[in-house]
């Protein structure tokens, strides 16, 4: 059975990359789609903008409109933070996407391209965009402030780990110490 | 009856195909496609001499003729390899690359699946012959179509057709062979109408793709080389580490 799936499957999976071919989608940078162009501008960098980010996945905000106790408050909240983190996922992907788009253009011309490097420049891609298409999941299931509190929670625990470690070794060479002076 | 039409059919289209080629010009700019089609159309005339003649002659014509074609197909490669990346150095090295590393995985797994190595394959039938070596075929064009998508390679209009056209007929070559190799003879019927009828569609692909010389040929290498790879993957690295380093810190507690 897995036999015939791979004898299968291979040919439609060339058939699909066939249809492709010649096709400039992944390299054309004019088009007409508004949203895509807003996408295209660089995002802004720098510390004001370093600052929003944070503030976007930061649960101070909700904090607040918590404390509010008012539910249209909060589903408002909520839709409008969402919307915003998926932009600037989206927006994120867009860039590197951007980055790997001229990077193939030069090295498709390169006379001496590292054939390794090159694997390697493609694998952290590959890995950018499914951590950006994992971060879009978490935040369309969970919002946006999920995250943070996924990894405040986890290094609560870690740092919690850490405490009981030390205090443990420091027991165990209080122990050691009083067998010594016995 | 109506697979001698379908035979006949096949091999008008053909002669039109060649004749067109040597109208266009086209013979020098893919040698190996034409060669290929050039020799089944010689073996289109072999067949059908065989087959009025004796039908164990046509059985031993058609699997040596089908087995040659086999092989010369695989030299229409070359062609998307010479005339394809000719503009694109650093595609052409990462596909050197890449078709070796496709045919030490196949030749190792060859090796360590079969107890008397790549010989094996000339004791198995002729569908089992043709279909392992159809699938080489199919991993090979698969990788260095992926590297002609990754890299957003133009092809133009011509040699476009020639390797989705030859994709096309190794897909259904193989389809129909897994089928008829995995569900038995009674497929058999069916196939030997399948067959030809993809071809034909394969033919029709081609003719409408090389019925006009292409003006919009790849340019040739750039002088400048595209510049230092090495500069240039190391920026590349660097920019996709501050944007990975972005993404971590959003979410940093």
């Amino acid at each position: 059975m897995i036999e015939i799936l791979v004898f299968a499957g291979i040919p439609v999976l060339l058939l699909v990359l066939l249809s492709m071919l010649g096709a400039t989608w992944n390299l054309d940078e004019d088009s007409s789609d508004d949203r895509m162009d807003h996408l295209r501008r660089p995002s802004p960098a720098g510390p004001e903008t370093a600052a929003c980010i944070q503030r976007i996945f930061s649960s101070e905000d909700r904090d607040f409109v918590e404390k509010q106790h008012s539910p249209r408050l909060r589903q408002v909240y909520r839709a409008e933070r969402t919307r915003v983190a998926l932009y600037w996922v989206e927006r994120a992907a867009s860039d590197v996407a951007q980055i790997m788009r001229d990077h193939r253009l030069g090295a498709r011309e390169s006379q001496n391209l590292e054939v390794a490097r090159e694997v390697g420049l493609a694998l952290r891609y590959a890995e950018f965009r499914i951590l950006c298409g994992m971060l879009v999941l978490l935040i369309r299931l969970f919002g946006p402030h999920a995250l943070k509190d996924m990894a405040t929670y986890t290094l609560d625990v870690s740092q919690s780990i850490g405490r009981v470690l030390q205090a443990t070794a420091a027991s165990r060479i209080q122990a050691a110490g009083n067998l010594g002076g016995a | 009856m109506i697979s001698m039409a379908i035979w006949l059919t096949a091999i008008f289209l053909e002669g039109v195909l060649l004749y067109r080629g040597l109208r266009q010009g086209l013979f020098p700019r893919y040698p190996f496609f034409f060669s290929y089609i050039a020799f089944v159309f010689a073996a289109e005339f072999m067949r059908f001499y065989a087959f009025r003649a004796d039908d164990r002659l046509y059985f031993d014509v058609y699997w040596s003729t089908q087995f040659l074609s086999l092989v010369i197909g695989s030299a229409v490669f070359l062609d998307l390899y010479r005339v394809g990346l000719r503009a694109y150095p650093g595609t052409a090295r990462m596909a050197r690359a890449t078709l070796l590393i496709v045919f030490a995985f196949l030749l190792a797994r060859t090796l360590a699946t079969r107890s008397v190595g790549i010989f094996q394959w000339f004791h198995q039938q002729s569908e089992q012959l043709e279909l392992s070596l159809r699938m080489v075929q199919c991993i090979a064009l698969f990788a260095l179509v992926l590297l002609c998508v990754w890299y957003a390679v133009s092809l133009g209009k011509n040699l476009r057709g020639i390797v989705f056209g030859y994709g096309v007929f190794i897909c259904l070559i193989i389809l129909q062979l897994t089928a008829v190799t995995h569900f038995g003879a009674y497929l058999q019927t069916v196939w030997s109408y399948l067959q030809p009828c993809s071809y034909l569609v394969v033919l029709s692909l081609w003719l409408e793709a090389l019925w006009v010389a292409d003006e919009n040929l790849p340019a040739m290498p750039n002088s400048k080389g595209g510049g230092d790879y090495s500069v240039l993957a190391a920026s590349t690295q660097e920019l996709l580490e501050q944007a990975r380093e972005r993404l971590g810190s959003a979410v940093r507690p």
